[in-house]
């Protein structure tokens, strides 16, 4: 009797090859990038309330332990951006107006974006300190 | 003066005979041998039991598809000299059902492709069979990369979405889709949308990539994908945020 053998990727795929790791750190990075989003979110609530409770968790986010996870979220956030940035040519139309638009215009562009934004941040949190 | 040989490992599966293995044959090595040639090789002179499909010989049509030591590959593109000094272990294409030693079910992905209507579909065919549909060489830029499919199944071979989820319409049916809907002489598209949108469509592919890595024709298929993707949001905005308007 004919039985076809099943050879698909099982649950470790990603395990089975450097290329496929990439991809995995890529997709978990949206795990440190929600559980950032949740402790500014709780900085902001704790903002509302008394001075105490705002130092106290400030205090716990400057913990070395939670400095360390700062440290890997945004090693994880930027492999994600870089990552993203690189592979963003290959989602976009062809052509734009009937010309191609070359893919390192547009990985450029969206580095160079991310420079003026980061400037601009900088910028507005030197100014908001200094008055 | 003695030959050189190279080690194969070819993966040995007879439904009626026990389980899978790996099976051993020391083939002569030449420079300008394929990993095709060595498994002919084999066939010929060494083990006619061996079974596996071939055709061109030139990367044309997309039969000789298998795993070479562990990546989806064209075995008539690949060199020996490539993965010296071996062995070379061959196997079926993952993701698909293994009928035996190195041939795939290729049912599953022939129906998915029929789903997408991979042909050009116009509204108008059966009045004029002789009409002539004129394109400009800007609108053959356009989908010219991903007509190059040869339908060799590598892409679904590398894809993890694959071997998760069986319903899958998978990177090349996807890839021709959008071929034939950037085709200004296509009048299809709507059809293919009903098909390509759905779950298993394109919202179900995570951009691995590795489709776009191993296709020997350079397709982009995974690139295709999130072009439909963006095509497919923009569609539904337009729909929602002006629903008199006629989808495009």
């Amino acid at each position: 009797m004919n039985r076809p053998l099943d050879r698909r990727m099982g649950w470790s795929w990603w395990t089975q090859k450097g290329s496929y790791f990439r991809i995995f750190l890529r997709e978990i990075s949206s795990a440190f990038i929600l559980a950032e989003i949740v402790l500014f979110m709780l900085l902001i609530h704790k903002a509302g309330q008394d001075a105490e409770t705002y130092l106290a968790f400030r205090d716990f986010l400057w913990h070395p332990l939670m400095v360390v996870f700062h440290l890997v979220a945004l090693a994880f956030a930027l492999w994600h951006t870089i990552t993203f940035f690189l592979i963003a040519p290959s989602a976009l139309p062809g052509q734009v107006a009937g010309r191609r638009i070359p893919a390192a215009f547009i990985i450029g562009q969206q580095f160079a974006g991310l420079a003026a934004v980061t400037v601009l941040l900088f910028l507005w949190v030197a100014w908001v300190g200094a008055t | 003066m003695s030959e050189t040989t190279i080690k194969l490992e070819v993966f040995r599966y007879r439904p009626d005979n026990g389980g899978p293995t790996f099976q051993s044959y020391d083939v002569p090595y030449h420079d300008d041998w394929v990993v095709l040639d060595a498994l002919n090789y084999v066939k010929n002179y060494i083990d006619g039991s061996l079974s596996f499909r071939w055709s061109c010989r030139m990367g044309v049509c997309g039969s000789c598809g298998m795993q070479v030591n562990g990546e989806p590959s064209l075995t008539c593109a690949a060199f020996l000299r490539d993965h010296l000094p071996g062995p070379v272990r061959v196997e079926p294409l993952t993701n698909f059902p293994v009928e035996r030693d190195l041939v795939v079910d290729m049912n599953g992905f022939m129906e998915k492709l029929d789903h997408v209507k991979p042909y050009l579909v116009r509204e108008d065919e059966a009045d004029d069979l002789s009409a002539e549909y004129l394109q400009t060489p800007v609108q053959l830029d356009r989908y010219k990369q991903f007509s190059m499919c040869i339908n060799c199944m590598l892409c679904y071979a590398a894809c993890p979405v694959i071997g998760r989820v069986d319903d899958f319409i998978g990177p090349a049916a996807l890839a021709l889709a959008q071929r034939y809907n950037l085709d200004s002489r296509d009048q299809g598209k709507q059809m293919r949308q009903d098909v390509i949108f759905q779950n298993e469509g394109i919202w179900e592919c995570t951009f691995v990539g590795e489709c776009s890595e191993v296709c020997p024709k350079h397709v982009d298929p995974a690139g295709a994908i999130q072009q439909a993707k963006l095509e497919g949001a923009v569609d539904y905005y337009k729909r929602l945020l002006m629903p008199w308007a006629r989808r495009s």
